[in-house]
């Protein structure tokens, strides 16, 4: 072993191997079916493409100049950003609610659990097509609840002010049961014992749940914040089938006016670089959270 | 064993105004759930002008909609198609994800971490932003309209070495330091010690995966050019721009596309088990 | 979990795989072109009933041409262009792509879908008002499938309950607004006119529709600017926004016109604007309906549409494909086509022909159609136009329930027209 050890560098030892070999699959992997697709991507945002003619056209940075002054960019930036601290907030703490809830030891809980899972499961085609019936202010039965303790429908989806709570909601309710799934995993992971010995040494539910579980479920609620960021920044499904950015553009986010500006505008050049600003907010926001989580993220 | 809201009490049943309030927040949160999917059931067995109307339980059941969507139209193609995809995919997301992970998680080397958020930064990515080039790729490889085109480009999943990351560095150290003592290579630590504590996260991975899979629309829309190999999702979104919208097939044709990945999520849920007794800290 | 219990489950899950794969590499698929007999594959944006329909005329058309096998598959209407651009960007687009409502001259000047002169004859007498459409630089590009247009829909029943003679429709927008408002009753969900107004084609073909019976333009004729943002244009847009703002004859919702149709088996639905492919819709009902002309306001107007054939140029099957056009573009055919479907026939001649004619006499609804096509004309056939139409629709949402006033939303319209035009123009 001393013998070899003179050729290698510090850093190279078995460890640094290994774990080069685990991961170098993935890294072809993401480097033909990411890389390229992305590469290609961030070289066409500094071109303009109809996708129709044969070859794109050099326009340098005018497509990120060209976003900095649009005022519907900026709204769709403004927008998704709404959407995405509306559903974050929802999600963390109804997950973890629902989390704790099925985390006991209730009679056909795992029933309970399937129940609540449902919404992840059905696909947004469905959930769009069901939901933009639910929200209809005349055969809908969100509207029809309302009137009945006396409000007169204001949920609907042509509420220029409402129509993304209303899209919040929907969004709430598919995905409240898959992050509750991620915060039970977790919840599951705390053994017992650790509860116990609070409990011996004199601690209350609430300080057991602030000494105990929080701390223990660091990690998953790294995971959950993080990846709903990341999430929700780039909503579009739900958009496309219940509000196709309306009404009057007051649910169009990000991703629906790349799409927009890509197939209907025929600018797969300046879409592009809206996806390569889209990127950048959401890596740097990931970088932030992954700074002020801390510890969590080290090993 | 019981949980964190009862502090962790294991003796006998919860006092009843806990009991109470536990059981009047499930169901609360049940009604919630299902009135959409209450509704859509109904509807599915409406004719379709009784969907327009006010009414919740259909007044005179019909199962037309089902033999019609089923009869008229490939549902059962479709679903075996977002069947084979979905399963194919879960299997290899769950396998190299693990694989791929427990170096992250665990071990140290050069540029771990930069590569940890580049991979992390592939899901930052808008699809539709790459959705042309994919295909370009998907094009040259020959795999235009095939399952390869379908499922290859979805095989590793960012998220899913995210999440077996986080879950694998909940796992105390000193299991895998007493393996390496007792003679133990890194692979058979991975394999022997830390998968079988792995339960809970493996079983979410799969479901997630399964689940997106399952979902996804835009990718196949690109890929799938033939009526053969439709996906559920796809049969759904073009029955629903239809010019004479049969809202009864439609629903009824929802109703059967919610089935198979409920059925894969009562599957996996028994490995939601609590975690074996575990020394150490973690967080 | 024990070291068997682990491997079994490795086993288990590696066999489905296995098996997975291998069914799927077993199952039927598509059969090579074999020899002599091409395939020629059609992107179709019909589905449901009228997808039907084409698959079985398309039959038909394989058993009469051994030679050409003919297969079409279904898209939704609002992916089949993204769908169809993204399958040219690769190099693997389908020999057909059917185009709804017009054909973008966007495809043409991109060499993207190929001349059709000499491959397809077209019966002298079809309709003249495809052409702006579909000829572009004096070359077709287009071969008809059906036409359409809109037209007033009446239930019957509700107008008569409002005291109104069904021998005489309104004729004039005012007349219109009046009816529908005697159809109206808000209390009981009743309306007494509905145009759809969700963002996409229908909303913007409406608007145009009514801006022609206002006497406006759309578009300068050299296609670079725009002109609706004129007396015409304003007025158009008022009388939208007033349906639901001012007289109240129509719901605070967002909704499409299919909806509108969907929901005429409510019978609270008083009047609404009618495309031809629609009438099986509105007869299933059963609801006693009525058709008339659009109402006029300078002028009588409306906006025609239909749906078209184009050949790809990186398509290898240029010649079975025309041969497939050619085929539907016959009298008889095309009066088929129109008689199941209900659309409109392509040329007065399928329109005199016995299939067609039978089908007129079960459907008292189609001749309003019919009686409407001189007064109707499609979009203009310029550059960027689905630009131009999902800028109109959002103008539209935003002043019929957005909130915005229609001078602004207009002036807003016709700004974010004009930048895109100028854009598209200056490449």
């Amino acid at each position: 072993m001393a013998a070899l050890a003179i050729a290698r560098p510090r850093w190279w030892n078995e460890e640094t191997r290994f774990a080069w070999l685990a991961i170098l699959p993935a890294l072809a992997f993401f480097a033909v079916f990411v890389g390229f697709p992305v590469g290609y991507s961030f070289w066409l945002s500094f071109h303009e493409w109809n996708i129709m003619a044969p070859s794109p056209t050099w326009v340098g940075l005018e497509n990120y100049a060209a976003l900095a002054s649009d005022r519907d960019f900026l709204r769709s930036l403004v927008q998704t950003a709404l959407f995405t601290v509306g559903i974050t907030a929802c999600i963390l703490v109804l997950s973890l609610g629902m989390a704790l809830l099925l985390d006991e030891k209730l009679r056909w809980i795992r029933l309970y659990r399937t129940i609540f899972y449902l919404p992840a499961v059905t696909s947004l085609i469905a959930i769009g097509i069901v939901w933009v019936w639910m929200f209809d202010p005349q055969f809908g039965v969100i509207n029809q609840g309302l009137r009945a303790i006396g409000v007169e429908g204001p949920l609907r989806l042509a509420d220029t002010r409402l129509a993304l709570v209303c899209l919040v909601i929907t969004a709430a309710w598919r995905n409240i049961g898959y992050f509750a799934t991620v915060f039970l995993a977790g919840l599951q992971g705390i053994d017992a014992m650790y509860y116990e010995a609070a409990r011996i040494d004199g601690a209350g539910r609430w300080a057991s749940f602030r000494f105990v579980t929080l701390p223990l479920l660091k990690s998953t609620i790294v995971f959950v914040v993080v990846l709903s960021v990341i999430l929700s920044f780039q909503v579009f499904a739900l958009v496309y089938v219940m509000t196709g950015g309306g009404p009057a553009g007051s649910t169009q986010v990000l991703v629906f006016y790349l799409y927009q500006q890509a197939f209907t505008y025929f600018r797969l050049g300046y879409a592009s670089a809206v996806g390569f600003v889209l990127f950048v907010i959401i890596f740097v926001l990931t970088v932030l959270q992954f700074k002020a989580f801390g510890k969590a993220v080290e090993t | 064993m019981t949980g964190a809201l009862t502090n962790g009490r294991s003796a006998g049943p919860h006092p009843l105004p806990l009991a109470v309030l536990l059981y009047g927040l499930l169901a609360l949160c049940t009604v919630v759930t299902l009135l959409p999917y209450a509704w859509m059931l109904a509807a599915s067995f409406k004719p379709n002008m009784e969907i327009f109307s006010a009414t919740v339980i259909p007044a005179h059941p019909i199962v037309d909609n089902y033999a019609n969507a089923v009869g008229r139209h490939p549902v059962g193609r479709a679903l075996l198609n977002s069947v084979i995809v979905a399963a194919v995919e879960t299997l290899a997301v769950v396998a190299t994800s693990v694989f791929t992970a427990y170096p992250f998680a665990r071990l140290r080397f050069p540029g771990r971490d930069v590569l940890f958020l580049a991979i992390l930064g592939t899901m930052m990515i808008p699809s539709q932003a790459t959705m042309i080039p994919s295909f370009i790729l998907v094009k040259w490889l020959g795999w235009v309209d095939t399952y390869q085109g379908l499922i290859v480009p979805r095989m590793m999943a960012p998220l899913g070495i995210f999440l077996m990351r986080q879950f694998l560095q909940t796992l105390p150290r000193e299991l895998e330091e007493a393996a390496r003592i007792d003679g133990c290579g890194r692979l058979q630590t991975l394999r022997l010690v830390l998968l079988p504590l792995m339960g809970p996260a493996v079983a979410t991975l799969a479901i997630f995966t399964f689940t997106a899979s399952w979902n996804e629309f835009f990718w196949p829309l690109i890929v799938v050019q033939s009526g053969e190999m439709q996906t559920i999702q796809l049969l759904l979104a073009a029955m629903k721009q239809a010019e004479v919208a049969d809202w009864g097939i439609i629903m009824a044709i929802v109703t059967l596309s919610v089935i198979p990945t409920v059925a894969i999520y009562i599957m996996l849920q028994r490995y939601f088990v609590r975690g074996i007794a575990m020394s150490g800290l973690k967080g | 979990m024990t070291h068997a219990a682990n491997r079994r489950r490795l086993l288990k899950a590696a066999a489905a795989a296995s098996a997975a794969l291998a069914a799927g590499a077993a199952l039927p698929r598509r059969a090579a072109a074999q020899g002599a007999k091409r395939t020629v594959t059609i992107w179709a944006h019909f589905a449901g009933t009228n997808f039907e329909i084409l698959q079985r005329m398309i039959g038909e058309f394989n058993q009469a041409t051994p030679d050409v096998e003919v297969k079409a598959t279904s898209f939704g209407v609002a992916e089949i262009l993204p769908k169809y651009l993204a399958a040219v960007a690769a190099g693997a687009p389908p020999d057909i792509f059917h185009a709804p409502g017009y054909v973008p001259r966007d495809l043409a000047q991109n060499k993207v879908i190929a001349p059709l002169d000499d491959l397809v004859k077209l019966d002298p007498t079809t309709l003249r008002n495809f052409e702006p459409i579909t000829v572009y630089d004096g070359r077709r590009y287009g071969v008809p499938v059906n036409g359409g247009l809109g037209c007033m829909l009446y239930t019957v029943e509700l107008m008569e309950k409002a005291g109104l003679d069904r021998a005489k429709p309104p004729d004039t927008w005012d007349e219109l607004m009046a009816v529908a408002g005697k159809m109206t009753n808000a209390a009981e969900n009743q309306w007494g006119l509905m145009i759809g107004n969700q963002v996409g084609f229908t909303t913007g073909q409406n608007y145009y529709a009514f801006l022609t019976a206002a006497g406006g333009e759309l578009l300068t004729p050299d296609g670079r600017a725009s002109a609706f943002n004129s007396p015409a244009g304003l007025d158009t847009l008022t009388f939208l926004a007033d349906m639901v703002n001012k007289q109240k004859v129509s719901p605070r919702k967002v909704y499409t016109d299919v909806q509108a149709w969907s929901e005429w088996g409510t019978r609270k639905v008083g009047s609404a604007l009618l495309y031809p492919v629609f009438t099986a819709n509105i007869l299933a009902t059963k609801v006693p309906s009525m058709t008339a002309l659009p109402p006029r306001r300078v002028k009588r107007g409306a906006h025609f549409a239909g749906n078209y054939w184009t050949i790809s140029t990186a398509s290898k099957n240029r010649e079975a494909a025309a041969k497939f056009c050619q085929w539907w573009v016959q009298t008889p055919v095309s009066a088929r086509w129109a008689g199941e479907s209900g659309a409109i026939p392509n040329s007065q001649a399928a329109i005199d022909a016995p299939e067609y004619k039978a089908f007129l006499a079960k459907n008292p609804l189609g001749q309003a159609f019919l009686d409407t096509i001189p007064h109707a004309r499609p979009f203009p056939g310029v550059v960027g136009m689905p630009a131009v139409i999902q800028i109109v629709a959002e103008m539209v949402q935003a002043a019929v329930i957005g909130g915005e006033a229609p001078k602004e939303a207009l002036a807003k319209g016709a700004q974010r027209a004009d930048v895109e035009l100028k854009r598209i123009h200056k490449a």
